[in-house]
């Protein structure tokens, strides 16, 4: 069944998700640019992301070179897929959709 | 399923996720100028492989070849910053990058399996390997801005369609 994640719900992170899983990986500087977001933000914002497993970071190279690389979990990927599918129910049959609602399901 | 938060519209949110995920592709980097006649050079070295002698020396030749279009390609994704997954693509720009794909794969083969079976001539391999080299420093950039004018076409039909008409999403709080 299709679920709201509480986590992806709000716009920044909803965002992030849509283009994290549309590829492997995205390096920050792209996804800051993209997003129009500052750094500190996009950290928070991929932090509350890695915290539920839903992403995961990496660095390469070091120094000046080094650059920081974010991706999509496999259970980040289900989190999102659910999540868009769930608001496809809801603009189709919203009473089915509301009918269904089991308030709080926190996202792991 | 759980409804989250009575401020906000799914369709809104739809809206947006699909408009960010279009985004993507238009907003991509062009491919540096290094990038096609690099992973052309790195094909001829392929090609010229088959045919040098002695064989360990072609081995070293070959393998040097195949190093170069790892470090062509890690190069390229990062100057980009994003890997893409096919699958995930939209339609039309999915067809779009598996038939440039399949057209070079079966050029490519066809060119290094011809001179690996029908010749011995370094000289033969090399005009082949130069062919191809021409032929993807000259298409590639062309695939580039047929790729990059499609991604621009869905990006402004996303816009288009969303409920606010926003060209740009910017930082949403």
């Amino acid at each position: 069944m299709s679920e709201l994640g509480p986590l992806i719900h709000t716009p920044k992170r909803l965002r992030l998700m849509a283009v994290l899983t549309a590829g492997d990986s995205a390096e920050f500087a792209y996804l800051q640019q993209l997003l129009d977001l500052a750094a500190p933000d996009l950290s928070k914002q991929v932090k509350a992301l890695k915290d539920a497993g839903y992403a995961k970071v990496s660095k390469t190279g070091r120094g000046p070179g080094s650059s920081t690389w974010v991706a999509a979990t496999r259970a980040g990927r289900r989190a999102y897929a659910s999540h868009v599918a769930a608001l496809r129910q809801l603009i189709d049959d919203p009473l089915a959709a509301a009918g269904s609602a089991s308030p709080g399901d926190p996202d792991p | 399923m759980a409804l989250l938060s009575p401020s906000s519209d799914p369709r809104t949110d739809l809206a947006e996720a699909e408009r960010q995920r279009m985004r993507i592709y238009a907003a991509l980097p062009s491919s540096p100028l290094w990038y096609y006649p690099a992973l052309g050079g790195a094909m001829f070295v392929l090609v010229i492989g088959t045919t040098i002698r002695p064989a360990w020396l072609s081995v070293l030749t070959l393998v040097s070849g195949a190093a170069l279009i790892g470090a062509v390609n890690s190069g390229m994704v990062k100057h980009v910053g994003f890997v893409p997954r096919i699958r995930q693509m939209p339609d039309p720009l999915r067809r779009t990058a598996i038939v440039a794909i399949g057209v070079w794969v079966v050029v490519w083969l066809g060119a290094y399996l011809s001179v690996w079976l029908l010749t011995d001539s370094l000289a033969v391999a090399a005009v082949v390997g130069l062919s191809l080299w021409v032929l993807l420093v000259i298409a590639g950039p062309a695939y580039d801005r047929h790729y990059a004018a499609v991604a621009d076409q869905l990006a402004a039909d996303a816009d288009a369609a969303a409920p606010d008409g926003r060209a740009n999403p910017g930082a949403a709080p």
